[in-house]
Order: C-alpha cells, then structure tokens, then sequence
C-alpha cells in the first residue's frame, strides 16, 4: 500500500539545536575516558589491559547496540531512545567510578556506557533530522550536528583533565554523570508527535528493510567503506602518541597534535556536510578517503618535525569525522527516512568493527614487527580501497516495485 | 515557506559565536598547565 509523503513535524532550529547540544555531550564525554587510565589502575592497582579491553568492549557495545537502538528510535521514537541512553550513560559513568572488580568495570565503563553511546548519538538524532529537515538541506543539517559532535569532543579533553585535577578522578566521574543528565531535557526537544513515526511511501517491516538494505550492492559498498574510517581514525588516534614518542618527540608535541586534530575535525565534518548540498555524496567520501591516504603517505615520507605533525593533525583533522554526515545522508536518500536509525546503526556498526581491528592490529602489528610501517602501510591500502568502493555508489532512492493491493 | 533562510547578520554572529567558541577551547590546550597536565596523562598511556 502507498502512503502519502509525511510533512516535517518540527521545526529545523529546535532539532538542530537540541540534536547538537545532546551529540556534543554524547560524543564530549567519553572522548577523554583515555585520562582516567592512569589514576584509575593506579588506585585500583589494575593492568593497563583491563582498562583498555573495558574501553574497546565500550567500542564493540556501542556498535552491536547501535542497529536496535536505531530499531526501537524508528518504532517507539528517538525520545524513548534517549531517556533510557541518558540513564544508562549516567548510570555506567557512577559505577564506573565505583567498580572494584575489573569485570564490574568491564559491566560499566564497556557494556553499560556502549549501550548508552548507541542511544545518545549519531544514529538516533539522524533520524530526527531525516524526518524532519527538508532534503534539500538535510545534508547541512547532518554537517551540523556532526560538528556538534566533534566539538564536544574538541571541549571535553580540557575540560575533564580540569575536573580530574580539581576533584580527583571519582568524583570527576560522578560530575559527568550528573552533566549527562542534562541529556534529558533536550530529549524533550526531539520528541516527535504522535503520528509522526507512521511509515511514508510503502509500507515495509523491520526485516523487509534489513534485507533489502543489506542486498543492495551501495549499501554494501558504503558499509565497507565506514570500515576503513574507524580503522584509520582510531589506529592514528590510539597509536599516533607512542609513534611521536618512539621517534623523540616532546609530549607537547602530541597535545598540540590533538588539538588541531580537534578543532580541524569540527570544521571539516561541517564543510562535509555543507557540500553534500551542493555535489554527489560519493565523491565527497572518495575524496575524503583518498586524501587519508596521501595525507598519510605524505606524512611518512617527510622527515619528521613537529610541523610536519601539527601538518599532518590539522589536515587529517578536517578528514576526521568528515564522513559521517555524508554517508548518513546517503543511506537516508537511498532508502528513505522510516528505518534511517537502524540502517545508520547498521553501517555504524562496520565502523566500529574498523575501529577495532584499527586499536587491536596496530598493536598487534607492532609487536610482530617492532614498528608501525605494516600498520601506516596498511591504513593506505584500506584509503585507496574505501575511495574506490564509495565512487559506484547509486545515491538515488531505491526502487521498490509497487505492491498491489489484494 | 517553512523554513526561511538566516539573515545576513545572524549568519556573520553564528560564524563569530563558532570561531570565538573554538579560539577559546584552542586556547585552553594551549594553556601551559594544561599543556603539562594533557601530555603527563596522554605519555602515561603509552
């Protein structure tokens, strides 16, 4: 049966405003989880190992939990999603700060906040933006609420190390996760009317999407090349500290480096976004891909200096978070906007799966080979290989042939 | 028309809000106690 096309139910300056403030919150407060590493093992008297596996069972919940968050947000509404992402978040953050036991950490800091990541981000405000922001700007829009993101990102890592040095490392915690509360309210601002979540064009169930999307080539293709982003961006993020340090670089060196990585990915992931307006998506992310590589390359090739590092921060900063809002954008153009959370959630998780692989081989490949070079070389090949898969991508919508009616 | 666009002069404050925004979170990575605090904690992790 074929429904009428749905009209925007709010206004675009409430859901960007409130989208933005929840992903920078979101995004902020667990970017600079990496801090508590040394105060927390050293007063609980834990290895580094039971701290980083919590962190990268955090990553893996984040994205195994994002398709059913995203599922239940397209259902139920991404307001639900969200009151629950909110507690969870506040609720992980406190016990974190209260485990004992590594396995409580793990139950916590891992599962608890990675639950709490997939109903609090991307995913589930994208589809309050796909829903209600026209076409013609949502792209923008995306760009927008992406920058939100990597602001929050960018303003956090300050302002936690502050609340470390200030209130010691628990207490820090138990401040995050009463500033996460204020999720809540700005949820408030993204709750759609009764209705609005009613199925436009066709109808389709859950598992009639999962099969269409996951049998067309594009979103494969996406899919494979969100990958490779969690793979280069978390291998340069984990990794790029001890690569400067093995080469002799001051630490100063690596802060200013984050820095720039920080405010450059804030502007690029919105000139990301603003151009998906104006060119096809497709090639935005090959560009966006091949550039990681020969910034890379490039990088390798230098002789290494502190400018060639800050160089290198400020341009893969503006490629950092860059494809997140056109992807999105694809995948909303090419199957519409009733399932946009669990299809987003969906190629988040692939993402994930890169960032994974991307923490856990570069340091695998590092003990195998005593450096990083398989790793850089590695993180190239993927570039070349994300900005080849990404330029057939069919942007349009998909066709569905029309369902008569018995 | 539902959504109208922003008038020039917002769109120059929204500008101006964002660059002040990040000039001053720039600016706090640059601040030499946090510089020292940043980089003990980011080497501390390696």
């Amino acid at each position: 049966m074929t429904l009428p096309p749905a009209q925007p139910k709010l206004s675009m300056t409430q859901v960007l405003l409130c989208g933005a403030f929840i992903v920078t919150l979101s995004m902020g407060i667990r970017h600079g989880f990496g801090l508590w590493l040394q105060p927390i093992t050293g007063d609980r008297g834990w290895s580094r190992e039971t701290f980083a596996l919590a962190i990268a069972v955090q990553n893996l919940a984040w994205g195994l939990a994002g398709p059913f968050a995203g599922m239940v947000a397209d259902r139920f509404g991404a307001f639900r999603v969200l009151i629950v992402g909110t507690l969870f978040y506040a609720a992980g953050l406190v016990l974190m700060g209260l485990a004992t036991t590594g396995l409580a950490f793990m139950g916590s800091a891992g599962i608890l906040i990675g639950m709490a990541q997939a109903g609090t981000t991307y995913a589930v405000v994208y589809g309050v933006i796909a829903r209600n922001v026209a076409p013609e700007k949502r792209s923008w829009a995306m760009g927008v609420a992406a920058a939100a993101g990597s602001f929050g990102q960018f303003l956090m890592v300050p302002v936690e190390s502050w609340l470390i040095g200030s209130f010691g490392w628990q207490y820090a915690l138990f401040i995050l996760g009463c500033l996460s509360l204020a999720i809540l309210p700005l949820a408030f601002g993204l709750r759609e009317p009764a209705g609005a979540l009613a199925p436009t064009g066709q109808k389709q169930s859950i598992g009639a999407a999962v099969r269409e999307a996951f049998g067309y080539r594009s979103f494969q293709l996406l899919t494979a090349g969100y990958f490779v982003c969690g793979f280069q961006v978390v291998f340069i993020g984990v990794h790029m500290p001890s690569y400067l340090k093995d080469h002799g670089m001051g630490p100063e060196v690596a802060t200013t480096a984050l820095a720039l990585i920080g405010l450059f990915n804030v502007i690029g992931t919105y000139a990301a976004g603003a151009l998906g307006q104006r060119m096809p998506k497709r090639y935005i992310l090959s560009a966006i891909y091949i550039l990681r590589s020969v910034v890379i390359a490039a990088f390798l090739w230098a002789p290494l200096t502190p400018w060639s590092v800050y160089l290198f921060a400020a341009t893969m900063g503006v490629l950092w978070l860059s494809t997140v809002p056109p992807t999105n954008a694809v995948v909303a153009q090419i199957f519409g906007v009733q399932y946009m959370s669990m299809l987003g959630g969906f190629v988040f998780l692939s993402h994930q799966v890169g960032s994974f692989m991307g923490a856990w081989l570069g340091g695998k490949l590092f003990g195998l080979y005593g450096s990083y070079d398989v790793v850089w070389g590695l993180a190239i090949a993927l570039g070349v290989f994300a900005a080849l898969v990404n330029l057939p991508v069919r942007e349009g919508a998909i066709h569905r042939p029309l369902v008569q009616p018995a | 028309m539902r959504h109208r666009s922003a008038t020039p002069w917002r769109r120059v404050a929204a500008y101006a809000a964002a660059v002040l925004a990040l000039g001053a979170v720039f600016a706090a990575y640059l601040s030499p106690h946090l510089v020292m605090d940043l980089a003990t904690r980011v080497w501390a992790c390696f």
